[in-house]
C-alpha cells in the first residue's frame, strides 16, 4: 500500500511533465486493497492510453476525448489480477503516430531528465513517451506501452530505462487500439531486464480474444554469455548515427566480447528499406483501422450534420490531427486499385525480404546488437525546426524487429557527452524472449 | 394500323435477338447461435441489445471466428458441390455506411472458403408445357459479416428534422454469399433456383430461411446479350421476396430492351426494386465502380480446413437425408412444381405428410393431388380453412381415396363425404368429437356404390317410369331433360350409382322404344 501511495505522490509531483492523460488514483488504491486481500503484493502500473480501460481511453485524440470503453484490454486485466494497480493512463502521440509524444490533443509529454519550460523541453521519445517517463520518474514499476516500429524501445533509450517488445503475438492485442495490426505488440517498460521478463510472464499466454496470440515455449534461458554468437550488422552504422551512440554500441559489444561472446559482423542490407516498407504498410492499415471513427456510435461528433457524409468528414477533420489525417490519406491512396500493386504489394514483398534476411541471420548468430536510436533525446525545438524528420532517422533502428515479428529490447548502456542516456538494442529470434532478457540483464550487469 | 402491326412483328424479332443474361448473389443469414466473429447471441431482441464491443467496432476489439459458421459453410459447399479451398482468408471491404460500424465489412474476396460448384433444379412455370432440369455454375461461397439496420424517421415537427436510428443487433451476424455465374436466362429460372435453394438450406439447418425476415437477400446482375455480344449489366440489390425477384428481373429485362431498342445505352449502375418490383436507380455513392480498397484482415490467421471438419459436414448432410420436396418428388412421385409448392407451405406439407403416412402404396401422387384439389375447392366453397389439420381427417381422406379407387364409392358420393367430413371433423365441436370413421358412416347410412347391374337397371327403370314426361323429352334428344333426369335419379339413389354407368343404362333404356 505504501508503494502505491508513494507512486501517487510522485505522479502528482511530476504533473507538469504531462505523463498522464487521466489519473486513476482511487482505482489504484482499490486495486491495491483487493490485491492485499488476495495475498498479492500490489505494485504501481502505468498504462499507455491506447489500451482500453473502462475508466476512459483517448489515444491522445480529440476523437476519443470523452470515450469510455465497454471493456478492459487483456493485458490490463491480467496485470491487475497479479496485483498491478493502475495509477493512470499515460500520454502518447495521437493514435501512436509519432516518436516525440509532443503533438497529442492533451499536450506534450516532457522528459523529466531536464527542466522543462512551456516553450521547449527534452523529448521523451514516443509514441509511448508517458509510459517511459512514468518508469524513469519511479512512479510505476511497470509501464505498459505499445510498439509498432519502436514506440517502446525509442522512449526507453531516451529516458534510460529498459523497453522490451516481445515476439509478435506473445502479448494479446485485445483492447489495444491498433496502429498497424501485424506489427503492433504490447510492450514493457521497467528498470531491469529481469523485471521485463517477470512482467512478460505475468501478461503472456494465449488469449481467445486475439486469434494471432501465441504461447511462449518453455525454454531454459541462459546464465552466461560465454560462447554466445553476437551479430553486429554493418548497415546499422549509418550516416545518421551519432558518435556517442556509435561509441556505446561498441562499448556494449566489447563487454560481451570480454565475457567470451563471439562477435560476428553480419550484413542486413535490406534494413535500409524498412522505413519505406513500414510507411506503406502502416498507412494502409491506418486508413483501414481509422475508418471506424465515423462519429456514429461513439467519438467526436461535429455539429455539421446536414448529411451523413458531411458528418463523417467534419467530425474526422475537426478531431484528428494532421499527422493522423496525412497517414489516412496516404493509406487510402495506396490502397486504390490502380496503386495497390505499385505500393502495397511491393511493400509486402519487401517485408518478407527483410524478415527472411533477419531469420537467416539467426542461423549464424544468437543475438543481434544495434543502437536503439541515432543518439540522445532531442529538444522539442530541434524536432520542430527540422519538421520532425529526425523521427524517421530514429525509426531506422527499430522497425526491422516489428517487420520480422522478433523480440527486441533496449538496454540503457550509458550516457552521451551531454549527459543524456543512450540505449543499445538487442534482438533475438522469434520466441527467444527469455534468452533475450537474460542476455540484456547479463550485459547490463557488466555496464555498471 | 398495319404500321403498328409491322412494328410489333419487328419488335418481336428484335427481342428474340437479345438474350437476357442473369447472375445472382444470394446472401444467406446463417442460423448460428452467435455472430460470425463475436460470442454475441443472435436471438431476437429489442434494438441494440445484441451488441458486444466487437459488433459496434469498439476500437481495439478483435474478431475471432465462430467455428459453427465454418461448419455451416462447409455444409453449404457440399450442397452446392463446391470445391473447398485448403485454406481461405478474410478481407476487409471498405465503404462508409452508417450501419456498418467499422467502416469496412469483413468478407472473403480473394480466397473464399469454397468455389467452383454447380447446382441443379427443376424449372417449371404455367407457361411451360413440361418442367426442365437446369444446372447452374456456382463461382464462389464466401463467409462475411452482415450490417446493422438503419431506420429512417421522417421529421416530426418544424423544429426537428428527419432522424436516422441505427440498430446494431444484426451487425456482425454471419452471412454466406453465394455467387453464381451469369447463367440464368429467365426470371423464372432465377426464382426456381432461389426457391429450391431455400428449402434445402432450411432442411440442412444452415439458415432459418425466412425471406420476410431477410434471412435470404438476393442481388441480381442483369444484362441483355445481342448475338453473343455481352451487354452492359445493372445490379438489382437486396431483394427479399420471390415475387420481387421475379417481377424486378422481368422489369429490368424489359427496361433494358426498351433502351436498346431505341438505340440508347444501358448505364452500368446499382438499382433497387420498389414495392411493385420496378427497378429504380439507387444514385448512391456505393456504385458499381466503387473501389473498396480491399486489404487482408490482419487480425485473423489463414483459415485452414481440417479433414475431420469436412467429414463431419458430409456425415451430417447424409444423415439429414432428403429434403421434404425431394422426398415428395423422388420417392412419392409428385411433379416438381407440386413438390416445391407443398414443401413451401407448412400446413399443406403437414397434411400431405399425414396422408402419405396413412397411404396404401397403391395410391399414386396424382390421385392424392387430384383429390386435394377437389378438397380445396369444396372447402373454399364452404369457407373453411384448407388444408384440414386433424389426423382424423387425413385418415378419412385416405380411406375415401382407397374406397373410390376400389370403386366401392362413387366419385360424387366421395365429394359429398369430403365436404361433410372437412366441414365437421375440424375443431372441437360435439359433432366433430362424435364423428365416426367414414367406413362405419357409409355402412350405417348405406352409401356404398350399387355394384349389381341388375339392381341398377331396376332402380333406373323404376325411376324413369315415374318421370315419363322427362323421358319423352330426353328420348327426343333434349339434352337438358336428359341431365335433369340423370340428376333426379342420382339424388334418388343417393349418388350410389357411378355416373358413367348411370348414363349408359339410361341411354340404353332411352334407345328402347318403350319401357
Amino acid at each position: 500500500m505504501h508503494r502505491i501511495e508513494s507512486a501517487i505522490e510522485k505522479a502528482v509531483k511530476f504533473r507538469s511533465h504531462g505523463i498522464f492523460i487521466s489519473e486513476t488514483f482511487e482505482l489504484a488504491r482499490r486495486q491495491a486493497r483487493d490485491a492485499i486481500e488476495k495475498g498479492l503484493n500490489p505494485f504501481p502500473v502505468a498504462v499507455k492510453d491506447c489500451f482500453l480501460t473502462s475508466t476512459s481511453t483517448t489515444c491522445a485524440s480529440q476523437m476519443l476525448e470523452n470515450y469510455t470503453p465497454p471493456m478492459n484490454a487483456t493485458v490490463v486485466d491480467r496485470i491487475v489480477a497479479k496485483g498491478g494497480c493502475i495509477i493512470g493512463k499515460t500520454n502518447l502521440d495521437e493514435f501512436c503516430m509519432g516518436t516525440s509524444s509532443a503533438l497529442g490533443h492533451f499536450g506534450p509529454v516532457k522528459s523529466a531528465l531536464s527542466e522543462a519550460t512551456s516553450d521547449d523541453w527534452l523529448i521523451p521519445g514516443g509514441s509511448s513517451g508517458g509510459s517511459a517517463v512514468a518508469v524513469q520518474t519511479g512512479i510505476a514499476d511497470l509501464a505498459v506501452g505499445s510498439d509498432t516500429g519502436g514506440s517502446t524501445r525509442n522512449p526507453a533509450a531516451f529516458n534510460g530505462v529498459f523497453g522490451f517488445k516481445p515476439t509478435y503475438g506473445v502479448l494479446s492485442r485485445s483492447g489495444l487500439i491498433p496502429l498497424v495490426n501485424s506489427l503492433d505488440s504490447p510492450s514493457i517498460f521497467a528498470t531491469s531486464a529481469e523485471s521485463c521478463w517477470k512482467y512478460l510472464e505475468m501478461l503472456s499466454g494465449i488469449d481467445a480474444a486475439d486469434s494471432t496470440s501465441v504461447n511462449l515455449p518453455e525454454i531454459e534461458g541462459i546464465k552466461s554469455i560465454e560462447g554466445l554468437k553476437v551479430g553486429i550488422p554493418a548497415e546499422y552504422n549509418n550516416e545518421c548515427l551519432s558518435d556517442d551512440a556509435w561509441k556505446l554500441w561498441n562499448h556494449a559489444a566489447n563487454i560481451l566480447e570480454r565475457q567470451k561472446a563471439q562477435i560476428i559482423p553480419i550484413s542486413l542490407p535490406t534494413t535500409k528499406y524498412s522505413l519505406a516498407c513500414y510507411s506503406v504498410l502502416s498507412a494502409a492499415d491506418i486508413a483501414s483501422n481509422m475508418a471506424r471513427y465515423d462519429s456514429v456510435a461513439y467519438g467526436h461528433r461535429s455539429k455539421m450534420e446536414n448529411s451523413t457524409y458531411e458528418m463523417y468528414a467534419s467530425s474526422r477533420s475537426e478531431s484528428l490531427n494532421t499527422v493522423v489525417r496525412k497517414r489516412i490519406f496516404a493509406g487510402n491512396y495506396m490502397l486504390m486499385k490502380q496503386y495497390r500493386e505499385l505500393y502495397l504489394e511491393k511493400a509486402l514483398k519487401v517485408r518478407r525480404k527483410i524478415s527472411n534476411e533477419i531469420r537467416d541471420a539467426f542461423k549464424k548468430v544468437d543475438i543481434i546488437i544495434t543502437p536503439t536510436a541515432t543518439g540522445t533525446a532531442p529538444k522539442y525545438s530541434e524536432l520542430r525546426d527540422t519538421l520532425f524528420t529526425k523521427e524517421d532517422d530514429d525509426d531506422y533502428f527499430t522497425q526491422a524487429a516489428n517487420l520480422a515479428g522478433i523480440p527486441a529490447i533496449s538496454v540503457p548502456i550509458g550516457k552521451g557527452c551531454n549527459g543524456l542516456p543512450i540505449g543499445v538494442q538487442l534482438m533475438a529470434n522469434k520466441l527467444q524472449d527469455k534468452t533475450l532478457c537474460n542476455i540484456a540483464q547479463l550485459l547490463y550487469s557488466r555496464v555498471l | 394500323m398495319w404500321r403498328r402491326g409491322f412494328a410489333t412483328v419487328s419488335q418481336h424479332q428484335q427481342k428474340a435477338r437479345y438474350k437476357p443474361v442473369i447472375g445472382l448473389e444470394v446472401h444467406v443469414q446463417l442460423n448460428t447461435k452467435t455472430k460470425l466473429f463475436s460470442r454475441c447471441p443472435t436471438t431476437d431482441s429489442s434494438p441494440n441489445r445484441r451488441v458486444l464491443p466487437f459488433d459496434m467496432a469498439t476500437p481495439g476489439t478483435l474478431p475471432s471466428l465462430n467455428s459453427q459458421c465454418i461448419h455451416r459453410a462447409l455444409k453449404m459447399a457440399r450442397l452446392l458441390n463446391c470445391h473447398v479451398s485448403e485454406w481461405s482468408r478474410f478481407d476487409r471491404k471498405h465503404y462508409f455506411y452508417a450501419d456498418m460500424p467499422a467502416g469496412y465489412q469483413i468478407t472473403q474476396n480473394h480466397h473464399p472458403i469454397a468455389k467452383n460448384g454447380n447446382f441443379g433444379f427443376w424449372v417449371f412455370d404455367e407457361h411451360l408445357d413440361v418442367p426442365y432440369w437446369k444446372e447452374v455454375q456456382i463461382l464462389q461461397l464466401q463467409l462475411e459479416q452482415d450490417s446493422g439496420k438503419t431506420i429512417h424517421l421522417p421529421s416530426t415537427s418544424s423544429e426537428e428534422g428527419p432522424k436516422s436510428l441505427i440498430d446494431y443487433n444484426r451487425a456482425g451476424c454471419a452471412l454466406i454469399e453465394i455467387v453464381t455465374s451469369p447463367c440464368f436466362e429467365t426470371a423464372i429460372e432465377a426464382i426456381r433456383f432461389v426457391q429450391t435453394l431455400r428449402l434445402l438450406i432450411i432442411h440442412h439447418n444452415l439458415s432459418n430461411g425466412e425471406l420476410h425476415k431477410g434471412h435470404l437477400r438476393v442481388d441480381a446482375n442483369v444484362s441483355l446479350e445481342k448475338d453473343t455480344v455481352p451487354g452492359t449489366r445493372t445490379e438489382i440489390k437486396n431483394m427479399n421476396s420471390i415475387r420481387t425477384i421475379h417481377t424486378a428481373i422481368n422489369f429490368e429485362i424489359a427496361r433494358q430492351f426498351e433502351i436498346l431498342n431505341s438505340n440508347g445505352t444501358v448505364q452500368k449502375e446499382t438499382r433497387a426494386a420498389d414495392q411493385d418490383g420496378r427497378t429504380v436507380s439507387m444514385r448512391e455513392k456505393d456504385d458499381v465502380d466503387t473501389d473498396y480498397r480491399f486489404i487482408v484482415e490482419p487480425n485473423l490467421p489463414k483459415l485452414r480446413i481440417k479433414e475431420e471438419w469436412l467429414k463431419k459436414a458430409e456425415e451430417e448432410m447424409k444423415s439429414a437425408g432428403k429434403a421434404d420436396f425431394e422426398y415428395l418428388r423422388d420417392v412419392i412421385g409428385f411433379d416438381p412444381r407440386s413438390s416445391i409448392h407443398i414443401a413451401e407451405d407448412p400446413d399443406l406439407l403437414a397434411f400431405v405428410k399425414r396422408c402419405i403416412r396413412l397411404r396404401d402404396s397403391s395410391v399414386s401422387a396424382e390421385e392424392i393431388l387430384y383429390w386435394m384439389k377437389q378438397l380445396k375447392t369444396t372447402m373454399q366453397r364452404s369457407k373453411c380453412n384448407y388444408p384440414p389439420q386433424s389426423e382424423f381427417f387425413a385418415l378419412q381422406f385416405m380411406t375415401l381415396l382407397n374406397l373410390v379407387r376400389q370403386r366401392r364409392l362413387t366419385h360424387l358420393r366421395v365429394l359429398d363425404l369430403l365436404r361433410y367430413y372437412s366441414t365437421s371433423s375440424e375443431g372441437e365441436s360435439e359433432e366433430a368429437m362424435t364423428l365416426e370413421d367414414v367406413t362405419e358412416f357409409v355402412t350405417k347410412h348405406k352409401l356404398w356404390r350399387i355394384e349389381d347391374p341388375r339392381e341398377i337397371e331396376r332402380l333406373v327403370e323404376d325411376l324413369m317410369r315415374k318421370n315419363e314426361k322427362l323421358v319423352e323429352k330426353a328420348r327426343n334428344g333434349n339434352s337438358k331433360s336428359f341431365n335433369r333426369l340423370r340428376n333426379l335419379i342420382n339424388e334418388a339413389t343417393e349418388k350410389r350409382i357411378d355416373m358413367e354407368e348411370l348414363c349408359e343404362v339410361m341411354k340404353r333404356f332411352l334407345d328402347q322404344k318403350s319401357i
